[in-house]
């Protein structure tokens, strides 16, 4: 066989196809012969150059277009599970915050109050600073009734079922995210 | 690229009705994909069609993949069958590497700023040597080098003999080689 004719095996030699009795061959060959050890670190070049090409990519929306062209919802990017319960988690604590304001207002608001309420609601401009106010007092109000909670369980408020209203936004607020967040990762396939 | 048993799970949870497994199947592949289009058609916009054309048939065709075959064969060999139509369809003289109607998002592969910058002209030499080759002789450079697969792997893709892989290799590599000796790029 000739140098010509080693060229092939020379290019299987490079791309680590050639059997290893023959690779030893052709190796021995290599180290005596100057042409085919040029042709050897020509083909390791070219190999490692072409390999060294960037690879290419398409479009930002390239997954969304497919998914649509196949009728299916592009996937949304996931939100965290700890985000998800983080979330779920702030909302029950609001849910069970309003539930207490809204207790303590109900319970704290005489009817003189209520009319001043709807006086007020009449003149927009004192609306503002009334209601600044007004917060205030359902604050003092809801730390009032938070005592109340947790010097344990109260008739009064067993009798007003707020702990079973809490309950109830909690879940409630809970499944809602949970529904949502399923929405986004579940899609016709 | 993902494992065997990592495609072959997405696949199988596509199949049972997942769009996100199939989502993440897109995000395996598209780049191979599109960069081995691209190094056939040497178009972006052209490149980016076939690429959405090609994983449109991977899904209608899932049913289909023989899971005895590595998945990444099966999705270039349908993309290598997508380009091969569209060049069949379309023929017309092959253009330069530069597009800049459609500039392209480069994948970084990674080396120092120092080194790019020594290797950039002679890397924009070499690709603009491998666009002035035949299609089919881009292609196999790239499915050789860049994706990496072997001789029986290209075989199965291209659907030739191994002996044709490496008769088709050694002259994309022989012209390419002639190119780059006469431009001074190899010594």
């Amino acid at each position: 066989m000739d140098c010509i004719e080693r060229r092939y095996q020379i290019a299987e030699l490079v791309d680590g196809a050639l059997p290893g009795a023959e690779a030893a061959e052709l190796k021995a060959h290599i180290r005596g012969c100057p042409g085919c050890r040029r042709e050897q670190a020509i083909l390791q070049m070219l190999s490692a150059a072409v390999a060294a090409l960037p690879q290419y990519r398409p479009g930002r929306q390239f997954n969304d277009r497919v998914l649509l062209s196949l009728g299916l919802r592009p996937v949304g990017r996931l939100v965290p599970a700890w985000l998800r319960w983080a979330i779920a988690g702030g909302a029950a604590v609001s849910a069970a915050w309003t539930g207490l304001v809204v207790y303590a207002a109900v319970s704290h608001m005489s009817v003189i109050g209520a009319l001043k309420a709807l006086q007020l609601a009449s003149r927009p401009r004192e609306v503002l600073s009334a209601l600044g106010l007004y917060a205030v007092k359902l604050g003092f109000a809801a730390s009032d009734s938070a005592s109340a909670l947790a010097a344990a369980v109260s008739p009064s408020l067993q009798a007003s079922g707020l702990p079973l209203q809490l309950a109830i936004a909690s879940v409630v607020s809970f499944g809602l995210i949970s529904l949502i967040s399923l929405r986004t990762r579940k899609a016709d396939c | 690229m993902g494992s065997r048993e990592h495609d072959l799970l997405l696949v199988n949870r596509c199949l049972g009705g997942d769009a996100r497994s199939f989502n993440d199947l897109i995000n395996s592949y598209k780049r191979q994909v599109f960069s081995l289009i691209y190094r056939m058609v040497n178009n972006a916009a052209d490149a980016e069609d076939l690429s959405q054309e090609t994983f449109i048939k991977v899904y209608r065709g899932l049913k289909l993949y023989d899971p005895a075959y590595p998945f990444h064969t099966w999705i270039f060999k349908i993309a290598h069958n997508t380009a091969i139509d569209f060049l069949r369809a379309n023929r017309k003289p092959a253009i330069t590497i530069d597009d800049t109607e459609n500039p392209l998002e480069i994948e970084d592969p990674g080396p120092s700023l120092e080194e790019r910058a020594e290797n950039l002209s002679q890397r924009g030499m070499i690709e603009r040597e491998m666009a002035g080759l035949p299609p089919l002789y881009r292609e196999i450079l790239a499915l050789r080098h860049q994706q990496e697969l072997s001789y029986e792997e290209i075989a199965g893709v291209l659907e030739i003999p191994v002996g044709t892989v490496k008769v088709r290799l050694f002259r994309a590599r022989e012209m390419m080689k002639q190119k780059l000796v006469q431009t001074g790029v190899f010594r």
